[in-house]
């Protein structure tokens, strides 16, 4: 039977308690910079979808006099009482989080120097919660949290615990790097969550900016701040524009205000309602890439 | 005309004229490709929770810890097999049976990532399961569905481990009862305006992040994604050109509609495809639990391998049957088994595995498996799980000794043993040493 020893300084074991115990006081002991090195490694990759470090359960030891971001973060947290949400807010007001991912790079190599040297935020896939989240909230006018109605918040945990199910838990794979899968593909275009939360029904944040927006315009801005926090680029406001202006209710406006010209030059028939097209455009803003990546 | 000619030949004039009779999905050029020149696919049937060997291919009768069970003459006059299973006995000439798996994991989670991938269970490293590395070393240029298929599964999903998730297996809950999320809730017109829009929008964040965007592979999972939802090949997954007749061979359970899925899978070319069923944990009551479950097993598993065979696509695919672990050889006091990795069983079909032979013995009479000194007992000629992997992959044309650099930095190798070449026919074997 081999003894139960520690790797290196024993000399931080106790004496009393269980081995589990002892273990765990062993790893977290105040001279072993390995702990705080190893948590600052693991959140800041949680954070932004790469570690410091690489592997990120393969650290080396660290050097005696040397002192790298690892050890910032990590005395910080211990110095803290050992609190994740400081260590959480100090690399949530980081510069390098605050990145954005668009990159000056005009070839690979150059875009991979920049991801290396942390000068560009890499684009991290959203976790499965994150984009059930992000699908339920943009469903949503007001904000979903701990005040929301339980019926709403009930409704959210549902829906969570459906759309995990089916979209699969990362799991102990959180920091690895994945693309995405064919089924998570389609579940976003075709399953009832993207469905549900672009329907222009009575609740819903779509009918809502169909109903209150003042103009065309304003239901596009409406839709891509709901969905992506941003406004439309002048491109994609030109083309959704054009739909929304090609709905029958639009026909409808313009025969009205000029039936004599309608009669010389009817338009084509439309065959949307401006409700189909925010559906629409809510589906395409679920199902683009900046809805479910981090960038 | 066709008189004389040979089968191959009409199932080709008959796919090429769309008259397919029981292979609607299948290309002329697919059903051009039969017997052993055809690429290999993989089915594997996943006994879940653990079959127990004495009541399905290592019966035991007469002794204490053979329990109820009797046993029957099969196809091959050498060999019995448990009564539960009479219409295998009568396919057991195509078949080898191994009676003398070992593994050391005992405990289903561990002893399931043991089996599926031939490496045990480790906290640092997923390895892919032995399905996703045929898919991803053989991926089927044709194929507009998934190449790594699981039908009827449990919640664990088998998985492309280090190699990546998109080589994950695509699941069907509900074999040849319609496919999720595969068709969209709105009018072609309205899905053609809904991808233009994708396009304009995907298109202002790809501007200044191209290298970035590049990587995510949004697109193209999109694209594949889309290519599926509007594959002819889906008809592979729907039963409903399949006659009553072969309906009912299979059995009207999920697993037996997962076995005839499977055979339609195969013969549209899908590299690998697993058949989960599940109800094997016999801690309580273990033969009326075989009883249950072989009467879904027989029909499904004896009519998988006919139909094989009769359509030439046996020698092309090879049928695993096996599970994480076995049952103890004593019986509890719940007359029920409990977990036993020590020897437990697995069959294997096609694919170029010898045929009509058995592998392996285990003690008979050895109710706790154990020597009076309370050492194990092994059984005779024991093999490997990895071993056994390494045998199936050369034998599919994938280099078993190629190493993948993992995402923790260690370079793995897909087996971890060499190819057993006794375990397959003469040509074959020779074939797969030669190579």
């Amino acid at each position: 039977m081999v003894p139960s020893a520690v790797p290196f300084h024993p000399e931080w074991l106790s004496a009393d308690g269980g081995l589990r115990h002892r273990l765990a006081e062993w790893v977290t002991h105040k001279d072993n910079r390995r702990f705080e090195r190893a948590i600052a490694n693991r959140v800041w990759g949680f954070m932004l979808g790469k570690p410091l470090h690489e592997p990120v359960d393969d650290l080396p030891h660290p050097v005696d006099g040397e002192i790298d971001a690892l050890d910032i973060l990590g005395q910080e947290f211990r110095a803290r009482g050992d609190r994740l949400s400081v260590l959480i807010r100090m690399i949530a007001m980081s510069d390098i989080f605050r990145l954005s991912s668009e990159s000056s790079a005009d070839n690979e190599e150059t875009y991979a120097k920049q991801v290396q040297a942390w000068s560009v935020f890499p684009l991290v896939r959203l976790r499965p919660e994150q984009v059930i989240g992000s699908l339920f909230q943009a469903g949503h006018v007001r904000s979903i949290d701990q005040n929301s109605n339980p019926f709403v918040r009930v409704t959210k945990f549902g829906n969570e615990n459906d759309f995990l199910n089916e979209y699969g838990d990362l799991g102990d794979d959180e920091l690895l790097q994945q693309v995405g899968t064919i089924p998570q593909a389609l579940l976003r275009m075709n399953g009832r969550f993207t469905a549900e939360q672009s329907k222009v029904d009575a609740l819903s944040a779509p009918a809502a900016i169909l109903n209150f927006s003042p103009d065309n315009a304003a239901v596009i801005e409406n839709c891509y701040l709901a969905c992506l926090c941003r406004l439309p680029a002048d491109d994609e406001r030109t083309y959704f524009l054009n739909l929304l202006e090609s709905t029958t209710e639009a026909a409808d406006e313009r025969r009205k205000a000029n039936p004599d010209a309608h009669a010389v030059s009817p338009d084509p028939k439309p065959t949307r309602t401006r409700a189909q097209v925010v559906e629409d455009l809510m589906w395409t803003l679920f199902n683009s890439p900046e809805f479910s990546w981090n960038h | 005309m066709y008189i004389n000619s040979t089968r191959r030949q009409v199932l080709q004039f008959l796919s090429a004229c769309g008259v397919s009779l029981a292979l609607p999905a299948m290309t002329a050029r697919a059903a051009a490709r039969r017997r052993a020149e055809r690429p290999k696919s993989l089915i594997t049937l996943w006994m879940n929770g653990g079959m127990s060997q004495l009541e399905t291919w290592d019966p035991h009768p007469g002794t204490k810890s053979g329990g109820e069970v009797k046993d029957i003459a099969t196809s091959n006059k050498d060999v019995r097999i448990s009564e539960l299973l009479p219409q295998m006995a009568e396919q057991l000439h195509s078949c080898m049976l191994i009676r003398s798996l070992t593994s050391k994991e005992g405990d289903h989670e561990r002893g399931a990532a043991f089996v599926k991938t031939g490496y045990r269970p480790e906290p640092t490293l997923k390895y892919p399961t032995l399905g996703a590395i045929a898919a991803h070393e053989l991926p089927n240029p044709e194929l507009e569905i998934p190449q790594y298929v699981t039908l009827a599964p449990d919640r664990i999903v088998p998985e492309g481990g280090y190699l990546g998730n998109q080589w994950d297996a695509f699941r069907v809950f509900q074999p040849g009862m319609g496919l999720s999320n595969l068709k969209s809730y709105v009018s072609p017109e309205r899905q053609a305006d809904r991808l233009q829009g994708l396009n304009v929008v995907s298109q202002q964040f790809e501007q200044r992040r191209q290298f970035g965007a590049k990587r995510t592979l949004h697109q193209n999972t999109l694209d594949r994604a889309l290519e599926m939802m509007s594959s002819e090949q889906l008809k592979a997954f729907e039963l409903g050109t399949e006659s009553s007749g072969v309906k009912a061979a299979y059995g009207d359970t999920p697993f037996g509609r997962g076995c005839l899925v499977a055979r339609r899978l195969v013969e549209v070319g899908v590299r690998s495809i697993e058949v989960t069923l599940p109800g094997f944990d016999t801690h309580v009551a273990n033969h009326s639990g075989h009883v249950t479950n072989c009467k879904i097993l027989d029909p499904a598993i004896a009519t998988l391998i006919q139909e094989l065979r009769e359509r030439d696509l046996l020698d092309s695919t090879i049928v695993l049957c096996i599970s994480e672990f076995g049952r103890t050889p004593s019986i509890n006091p719940a007359a029920g088994r409990d977990h036993w990795p020590n020897w437990f069983s697995c069959m294997i079909a096609g694919g170029g595995f010898r045929e009509n032979t058995v592998i392996g013995a285990t003690p008979y009479d050895v109710f706790e498996g154990k020597k009076a000194d309370g050492k194990l007992i092994l059984p005779a000629e024991p093999v490997l799980v990895p071993e056994l992997y390494a045998t199936i992959m050369a034998t599919m044309g994938i280099d078993f000794r190629k190493e993948i650099l993992t995402p923790i930095g260690r370079p793995i190798r897909f087996a971890d043993a060499l190819p057993s070449a006794y375990l397959l026919k003469e040509d074959v074997a020779r074939k797969v040493i030669t190579t």
